[in-house]
């Protein structure tokens, strides 16, 4: 047990930070997360070290918030029609709780927040995790072509967001 | 530049510089980016984590001892049915001859238990 808590200890923070951008009632992250370890313990002996652990940990939290978002029947499936987001998203009023918000990284956390779910993963495990291509492949079960896309569409968006929100700061 | 390469850029160790909006905006978004975001879980996660794997170990065990239980019991009763339906009579007069290996037997099967359930319940803590 106790080596198993070290390797909690050691992707704790890639598993909440996966669950936590993906699922976002807070009070549900402690005990997905919780969840997906208790699966690590019973599959680990299923693990054969073809890929790196923390991949394979971080697979099986993707699949346990991508099944619990099915279950709630939360809307998350493919992005249904990409030009119709892209300009809802960079068009649309922000929400008083991101307008009010004048620390700019934690105005562009809340938009990260508001972008369809494969953009979300693939920003966090590029970005914070700083995992390559096939890593991210091998967790989500994209292609690299989408993957590369996603990443692309998601930051792009936010750029056209952040520079309409620093056009109107200006003005200001 | 187009919106790709300005993206790749960012990524490099050189960043592009100047006061264009875009450049601007996808400064921002990349310090941004890799800043960790906030931790949503408790201090002590791991050791929750861990209490529940013993529980739920420990209820496993209690599930298995349960239908271990209730297959002995099942074996008995239907014995004593078997007997008692086909009339059947039980010599156990070997007994008597064999005792000391018997008891011999019984000793290692209940040693090996005690000595496997204390060394599983170290590993366990």
């Amino acid at each position: 047990m106790q080596a198993f808590r070290l390797l909690i200890h050691q992707n704790e923070r890639l598993v909440a930070h996966m669950i936590g951008r993906i699922v976002k009632k807070d009070e549900e992250v402690e005990e997905l997360c919780q969840d997906v370890f208790m699966k690590v313990h019973d599959k680990l002996s299923e693990f054969n070290f073809q890929s790196k652990l923390s991949t394979w940990i971080a697979t099986i939290a993707y699949r346990h918030a991508i099944n619990h978002l099915r279950k709630e029947k939360i809307l998350f499936s493919d992005i249904p029609d990409e030009e119709r987001f892209s300009k809802s998203f960079v068009e649309a009023e922000n929400p008083q709780s991101i307008t009010e918000e004048h620390d700019m990284d934690k105005f562009i956390m809340k938009l990260i927040d508001e972008l369809p779910v494969q953009y979300k993963t693939i920003l966090t495990l590029y970005h914070v995790q700083s995992m390559t291509y096939p890593e991210i492949c091998e967790i989500t079960g994209m292609p690299e072509g989408t993957v590369k896309n996603y990443l692309f569409r998601a930051r792009n968006l936010l750029k056209e967001k952040v520079k309409k929100y620093i056009g109107k700061e200006d003005l200001l | 530049m187009s919106e790709e390469e300005l993206q790749k850029q960012f990524e490099t160790t050189t960043p592009p510089q100047g006061t264009d909006p875009d450049v601007a905006a996808y400064r921002k978004i990349f310090a941004a980016l890799g800043k960790e975001p906030k931790l949503t879980i408790s201090s002590d996660f791991a050791g929750a984590v861990v209490k529940r794997i013993v529980t739920k170990k420990k209820r496993e065990a209690r599930r298995d001892f349960f239908w271990l239980t209730f297959g002995v019991v099942f074996l008995l009763v239907g014995l004593i049915v078997t007997a008692v339906v086909a009339g059947l009579r039980f010599e156990l007069g070997f007994l008597k001859e064999m005792s000391g290996i018997l008891i011999f037997s019984a000793a290692m099967i209940l040693g090996f238990n005690w000595l496997e359930k204390k060394t599983l319940a170290k590993k366990m803590s």
